[in-house]
């Protein structure tokens, strides 16, 4: 025994002085989609006069908010906080929740699959980009995150030996999955003269309980409590995907969405039906929207919350889609708390 | 727990350490007991319940048998066992199947049911420890077991997380006089055990994942695909499924030998077999021999004519598809594997298994290598209803590579996949490297025989395979494929 430990820790050593010696020659790809995450960072922390509409949620709202309309038509500084739904929303809560400011709005707009599982896959690309983002790692994601360790460490392993042999260690990221791709306010504008690709990427379920949507729901009802007590708002925004997705998956949606009306405590401002858009308002998977459904959904929001931030100017209505799931009319919100609306504690009415 | 990953990495040396620092046998069959529900809580920790309450059965029926002679309460006892195995695996893995079944077989003749489906999570490795806990009621039932007199013994046995999840199905008369008896630690072992177990780690990581992410770009999407890519991407699987779960064994049967525990081996080189029956031989052992000598042997075996011993293989096989999944295309694969044995079985006397397969000759005589390609073609072939989603999509599949085979203008879509990404292109070298390593050692059971090295040198060679390993591993891992039976 006492041979093998022996043996064992001087290979271990070994090991770590090869790892050592590697992992000097890596660079951290600031290129890449996910150090968007320094930006955002900096949106966050910046000063300023107005209050603040802060978008939470995975890809479905960084390509899926027109934050510039927001902009011109709320009283709101808006920020798309947004990235990736590998990066979990527990993580994605306490990013926004340390950095709250009273009278700050937060639109919270999960995946349906952070309902049904542990999404926390990008955790470690997204640590590699920001350190600093470790502070919001729950315990509950290290287990995903040691299961991930490996891979992640292939890809850190393969660009330090191409930097060793004198080759790129990054290969460039490109539109719309580089930092290059967001706008100022954080939003995925970098595909809008692209050409949609042909189909969209799979979007699916794996197997799930009934318990995690309810712990799910439960944990946003204490993020709704620690929001509020720290003088902000958080309204509850579903997720925008094709209306045959919605069909196909409709069970599992149905039972989110009972979960969700049943004990949410924070204001729902839409519903899944009037969630929907027609496929031509998506652009490479069955969240990411084009620039048309990005500013299409964006109205759509600022219609369901005006009733709540006492505001009563009226939405275009242009570019409103046709025929295949054709959004329904956008309706109030609803929620356990939304039924008597709360007022916005810190709302300016819209400048004439 | 999964294997590969840096969990397991890191319980794997606390359980070693806490398992060897007691003295007896006792204390590390429950270190063994504690760390195998740790492992299997790991993905739900509900059902553990489940595993418990029918193991205790198990154990209380095992124990009953050994003091009832009245042969009617014997079966009796037995039948217990069997149902509470069979019903929670029933429930849990055929309940959806069978109730969507009846709904279609009533809609064939305009009988229309609303079929009453449930969601229901499959428990990780049902199928395997259901198995193996079967096993061992039967084997005490017909005396060649004496029943475990500890309960700790017992359910460290159904539940040796080594080999809980995806097998090798172990039985009662080989492990638990293991559990039972002395075991000494033995750095010989130990070491052969971190080489398996290194092994493993390189099949699943590099070859597996990599060939994975091939074969779901075209399975996913086989209406668009064409035919040579579907053809490749079955002969990719051929590979994925071997190296995923050869991979799994060999870490199980490297990680019992760090506990001074020998499992049995439960893959021999299957690809280099000749005929299918010699296949089956040397593929998922474990299992292979679990349906012969539960199922095959009590149907008559051997001991019957030529055309019933062909049903009774027929049988067998058909029970072992649907053993792989709760769906018509793992039937249709395992009627196809029967039937092609069967009818080998009605024309001739089978062939022996060589004992080194392919033969003691690195070179193959042309018969040999004609016969080792047919055989792995016919494998190919079948593992399309295997992978396939339905029977009506293998259908599409095979029609769509016979029809394209002869138009030059759809293997376009073979190259581009193969040369567009690098580590994909690393992954098919990789594999070409894999067989010629795989038929160099095929007398050995993994290729880290290095004893005669300084030790220099070997380390060195350690080294070069870990780093290698990890700089091939894919971006992105899946479970082992067989997880999901």
């Amino acid at each position: 025994m006492r041979k093998l430990i022996l043996r064992a820790t001087a290979f271990a050593l070994v090991q770590i002085v090869v790892g050592a010696v590697l992992l000097s020659f890596y660079d951290v790809d600031e290129s890449a989609y996910l150090a968007a995450t320094h930006d955002k960072h900096a949106l966050l922390e910046r000063p300023s006069t107005k209050p603040r509409l802060i978008f939470v949620g995975g890809s479905n709202v960084a390509f899926g908010v027109n934050s510039a309309v927001v902009a011109r038509d709320l009283p709101y500084e808006p920020i798309n906080l947004a990235l990736h739904v590998g990066v979990g929303l527990r993580l994605m809560l306490r990013e926004v929740e340390q950095s709250l400011r009273p009278g700050d709005v937060v639109i919270l707009s999960p995946e349906y699959q952070h309902f049904t599982g542990r999404r926390a896959g990008m955790v470690l690309p997204l640590l590699e980009q920001r350190p600093a983002s470790i502070q919001y790692v729950p315990p509950v994601f290290i287990p995903t995150l040691l299961d991930h360790a490996i891979n992640h460490a292939g890809v850190v392993i393969r660009a330090s030996l191409r930097n060793i042999l004198g080759r790129s260690s990054h290969t460039p990221a490109a539109a719309p999955y580089a930092r290059h791709a967001f706008n100022r306010y954080g939003d995925v504008v970098g595909h809008w003269r692209m050409e949609r690709p042909s189909k969209l990427t799979g979007f699916g379920f794996g197997a799930y309980s009934d318990g995690k949507i309810q712990a799910m729901v439960g944990h946003l009802n204490r993020f709704d409590d620690r929001v509020r007590a720290k003088h902000a708002r958080v309204f509850f925004w579903y997720p925008t995907i094709p209306r045959s997705t919605l069909r196909e998956h409709r069970e599992t949606i149905a039972k989110i969405e009972a979960e969700i009306r049943r004990t949410m405590t924070i204001p729902v401002l839409n519903q899944p039906d009037a969630a929907t858009l027609p496929l031509e308002f998506f652009f490479d998977t069955h969240y990411h929207l084009t620039e048309k459904g990005m500013t299409y959904r964006t109205r759509m929001l600022i219609q369901s919350l005006r009733p709540h931030i006492d505001l009563d100017d009226a939405v275009d209505a242009e570019d409103a889609p046709g025929d295949e799931g054709a959004p329904g009319a956008v309706p109030a919100a609803s929620g356990r708390r939304s039924r008597q609306p709360r007022r916005a504690r810190a709302v300016r009415r819209v400048p004439a | 727990m999964t294997f590969t990953t840096l969990t397991f990495i890191l319980y794997l040396p606390i359980v070693f350490g806490l398992y060897w620092s007691f003295k007896r046998q006792s204390a590390r069959n429950l270190v063994m007991l504690l760390a195998s529900y740790v492992f299997y809580a790991w993905w739900d920790y509900r059902f553990c319940v489940l595993m418990l309450a029918t193991n205790l059965i198990d154990y209380g029926v095992a124990r009953a048998l050994a003091r009832v002679e009245e042969p009617k309460a014997r079966w009796r006892l037995l039948l217990i066992s069997l149902v509470s195995n069979l019903s929670v695996l029933g429930f849990f893995k055929y309940y959806n199947f069978f109730v969507e079944s009846v709904a279609a077989a009533a809609g064939s003749v305009g009988w229309i049911i609303d079929p009453f489906t449930l969601n229901i999570i499959l428990p990780a490795g049902i199928s395997f420890y259901t198995f193996q806990a079967m096993s061992y009621t039967i084997d005490v039932y017909r005396r060649q077991l004496d029943p475990s007199r500890n309960v700790i013994d017992h359910l460290s046995y159904v539940s040796f997380f080594p080999t809980l999840v995806a097998g090798p199905i172990e039985r009662g008369t080989a492990l638990l006089p293991q559990l039972a008896s002395s075991r000494t630690f033995d750095y010989r072992n130990a070491v052969t055990g971190l080489r398996l177990i290194g092994w493993g780690f390189f099949k699943k990581l590099v070859i597996a994942d990599q060939l994975a992410i091939i074969v779901e770009s075209s399975y996913s999407a086989p209406d668009v695909a064409r035919g040579p890519l579907l053809a490749f991407a079955t002969i990719c699987f051929a590979f994925q499924i071997y190296c995923d779960f050869s991979a799994y064994s060999d870490i199980a049967r490297g990680t019992a030998w760090l506990f001074g525990v020998d499992v049995i081996r439960n893959f021999n080189y299957p690809y280099f077999s000749q005929n299918l029956a010699e296949f089956w031989r040397r593929w998922h052992i474990s299992l292979s021999t679990w349906f012969r000598d539960y199922v095959y042997v009590p149907l008559g075996g051997n001991r019957v004519g030529r055309v019933r011993r062909a049903v009774n293989l027929l049988i067998t096989f058909l029970v072992s598809g649907i053993w792989h999944g709760a769906a018509w295309n793992f039937v249709v694969w395992g009627a196809l594997h029967g039937a092609t044995i069967a009818l080998g079985t009605l024309r001739a006397k089978p062939a022996p298994t060589p004992a080194i397969p392919g033969g003691e000759d690195n070179i193959p005589s042309l018969a040999t290598a004609l016969r080792m390609l047919r055989t792995f073609a016919i494998v190919c072939l079948f593992w399309v209803f295997f992978r396939a989603e339905s029977v009506r999509e293998a259908l599409g599949i095979l029609k769509l590579v016979a029809v394209d085979a002869f138009r030059p203008r759809a293997y376009l879509p073979l190259l581009d996949t193969v040369t567009d990404d690098g580590l994909r292109m690393a992954a098919m070298v990789m594999v070409g490297v894999f067989v010629a390593v795989e038929w160099l050692i095929r007398d050995r059971e993994h290729p880290f025989v290095v004893d005669r090295m300084p030790i220099v040198l070997r380390y060195a060679t350690y080294t070069a395979c870990l780093w290698m390993t990890l700089a091939l591993t894919a971006r992105r891992t899946g479970q082992f494929i067989y997880f999901q039976f």
